[in-house]
């Protein structure tokens, strides 16, 4: 399983309610971070074309920006300031 | 710098006006364009009801533009039902409607996330191992 990281352009004034319920419920999800609001950690077996593919297709149904891109990370190297409950993912999901 | 005998920068800044202003005023123009065609009727009523086919044709424009206005009143409630809200009620019910926020173990309201303190990484940033490039760079 690879992580990537997703990141995109908000549309001011719209709820991401709806749309981050159904971006999340993908079957082949099998980890995924939002404790920032405009991005993602998405642990996955799928390659970062197809979690590009359905992020379009659910921003799509919800008429919201699809501007975004997405990256393979390696969670090892990490930094920044986050809530504990957030630093603990990092702990349970990356090696060190 | 918009020239005041210009109609194209009056125009300008008309729609400039109506893009930053909240969005429940986007349908201003409509009533306002309204109440032109009112005064212009009241207008004609009073002080051109004399003239052959003058008060038909003001009472006709009015009732065309009173249809069209309740028209497009209604495709507009029907496709954007914000657009007469007013703006900071729009923000409360998006900050009600704010996704939860975490992880697919623990999700939490967003807005308790962003009220929680914040803690700097334990951890250091791990050095990128050099590669031999690299080294050969240094050496250099």
């Amino acid at each position: 399983m690879n992580y990537y990281i997703l990141t995109f352009d908000r549309k001011i004034g719209s709820s991401y309610k709806e749309f981050h319920d159904d971006f999340v419920d993908h079957p082949q999800f099998n980890r995924w971070f939002h404790y920032i609001k405009s991005s993602y950690i998405i642990g996955t077996t799928l390659a970062a074309g197809e979690i590009t593919d359905h992020f379009l297709k659910v921003a799509e149904r919800y008429n919201l920006p699809k501007i975004h891109f997405v990256v393979r990370v390696n969670l090892s190297y990490r930094g920044g300031w986050l809530t504990e409950d957030a630093w603990n993912w990092f702990g349970s999901n990356s090696k060190s | 710098m918009p020239h005041p005998l210009n109609p194209l920068d009056w125009l300008k800044s008309a729609q400039d006006w109506f893009s930053k202003t909240e969005k429940s005023s986007g349908f201003r123009a409509y009533l306002i364009f309204i109440i032109l065609v009112f005064g212009m009727t009241i207008c004609l009523l009073l002080f051109f009801k004399d003239i052959k086919y003058v008060p038909e044709v003001g009472l006709g424009i009015t009732v065309i533009t009173v249809l069209v206005f309740l028209i497009l009143y209604v495709i507009k409630s029907c496709t954007d039902p914000d657009f007469c809200r007013s703006e900071s009620h729009i923000q409360k019910v998006i900050k009600l409607e704010l996704e939860k926020m975490g992880t697919e173990e623990k999700q939490v309201e967003g807005e308790v996330i962003e009220a929680q303190l914040l803690r700097k990484s334990s951890k250091e940033p791990r050095k990128l191992p050099t590669s031999s490039t690299n080294r050969k760079e240094v050496q250099k």
